[in-house]
């Protein structure tokens, strides 16, 4: 028989907004992002073996969502991956970049994001939507922290080359710089 | 002194609070005297913050909306169930009709608290102060037939009592307990039912209250809360066919009930 209880609804009231953040860096399509986070939630809702604690919650959570995907792509014999930048032809921090550009364009951020590779965007996703640790997030995927520290490293340097080198990132900065 | 280079990676753990305290105070001082590192610590957060947001700005979920389709679907689902269960069982011991499973009745449903009324009320209240221990202690009896069909199902006899009724009359009441927190009251009309026996079995639902009564020459109520659905139908189901069955063959019935394990909810 389901156990979720009040807490267990708390804690998926607090984490679903995150969770659709991870949803949507796995699938690249808000909508069917929603899809999975509902089907997650009611996958979970009908789990006898609910945690108690809310990381352990969250963690198992993403999990479900995450399997459901892994799932889903299988079933469709679909590959949702795209060739990941080598990492030797990038540059780290490319000149001109400035944080305030980016404070300024989140939707930039937000469409070169999506342009990552899908191992890239739920890397990222894990780490800076979902707030996992990098030990967290390696128990997930079911490798060392130090693969996901790496993983991290190269997925934020590939997002800034594809922020830079497709001119999309320095908006006002650009702007300044036309006559 | 040139100062190492700070490399990508550990510039990118660092905003991520990953490196051990002495690695990371050592990124702290050399970024507040170089301004290129202090840039990239910037732009990195910055980067970390763009992402963060992404999520909550591209899509939303409804979770209490969720909350309750699966509590509706959940709901109808026990009904199906319980009714289907409770439905073989009824057929299988060749029983005179079963009622379906219902909510709590109208006539009965606006007193006591919203729930049920009169004599049942009161039943439900005696059962409700012995799962919060306000009810006055008493030793158990010596298990009987009925105790120890319901014994069957896990539950054990701990606690027996008398309750008093609206028309003077009183009910025996037996108090179950299972391994896993699942708590039964049985009440036992002492004397005859001063109307035709109810031929039908009659289950109720309201939240977590369940409640089942029919008539075997006396009155019997079941009353537990946050029993499985299934689990409460199949037990009141064979307590009827065993107390119309005075003196015969339980076999059938104790059958049933050995299949009844189900934890209780909460």
């Amino acid at each position: 028989m389901p156990v979720f209880s009040t807490a267990n609804w708390t804690m998926l009231r607090r984490v679903s907004p995150r969770l659709v953040g991870y949803a949507v860096a796995l699938t690249h399509d808000p909508d069917l992002a929603g899809d999975l986070v509902q089907d997650a939630i009611v996958r979970a809702v009908e789990s006898r073996n609910v945690p108690a604690d809310e990381r352990a919650f969250r963690a198992w959570i993403t999990r479900i969502l995450r399997n459901l995907w892994i799932d889903r792509c299988r079933a469709r014999r679909r590959r949702a991956d795209r060739a990941e930048a080598p990492a030797g032809e990038v540059a780290d921090f490319p000149a001109g970049f400035r944080s305030e550009d980016l404070i300024l364009n989140r939707i930039v951020v937000r469409e070169a994001f999506g342009r990552l590779s899908a191992s890239h965007r739920e890397i990222l996703a894990l780490i800076d939507i979902l707030g996992f640790s990098y030990g967290e997030a390696a128990e997930l995927l079911g490798v060392r922290p130090g693969t996901v520290m790496s993983r991290v490293s190269r997925a934020r340097r590939d997002l800034l080359r594809r922020l830079s080198d497709e001119g999309v990132v320095p908006f006002p900065a650009a702007a300044r710089r036309m006559p | 002194m040139t100062q190492k280079p700070v490399s990508m990676e550990e510039l990118s753990a660092y905003v991520d609070g990953e490196l051990a305290p002495g690695q990371a105070a050592r990124i702290a001082r050399i970024a507040a005297s170089d301004p290129e590192t202090a840039r990239r610590v910037a732009i990195l957060r910055s980067l970390r913050a763009g992402v963060a947001a992404i999520g909550e700005e591209t899509a939303r979920v409804d979770v209490e909306a969720i909350r309750g389709r699966m509590v509706r679907r959940r709901n109808a689902r026990w009904l199906g169930a319980a009714t289907a269960a409770a439905a073989v069982l009824a057929l299988g011991l060749g029983l005179a009709g079963w009622q379906s499973m219902t909510p709590a009745s109208p006539e009965r449903g606006a007193a006591a608290g919203g729930v049920v009324s009169g004599d049942v009320a009161r039943m439900v209240a005696a059962h409700d102060a012995w799962v919060a221990g306000a009810a006055p202690p008493a030793a158990a009896p010596p298990p009987d037939r009925l105790s120890a069909l319901i014994g069957a199902t896990g539950l054990r006899l701990v606690r027996s009592g008398r309750l008093p009724l609206a028309d003077g009359r009183a009910a025996g009441q037996t108090d179950y307990l299972g391994a896993h927190g699942c708590r039964l009251s049985l009440f036992r009309a002492e004397d005859a039912a001063p109307r035709p026996a109810r031929e039908r079995l009659v289950v109720e639902i309201e939240g977590d209250l369940r409640l089942a009564s029919w008539s075997a020459g006396r009155d019997y109520h079941l009353v537990s809360r946050g029993m499985d659905v299934p689990r409460f139908a199949t037990i009141a189901s064979a307590l009827m066919a065993a107390t119309r069955r005075e003196g015969g063959d339980e076999g059938e019935p104790l059958a049933l009930l050995s299949g009844a394990h189900r934890p209780c909810l909460g």
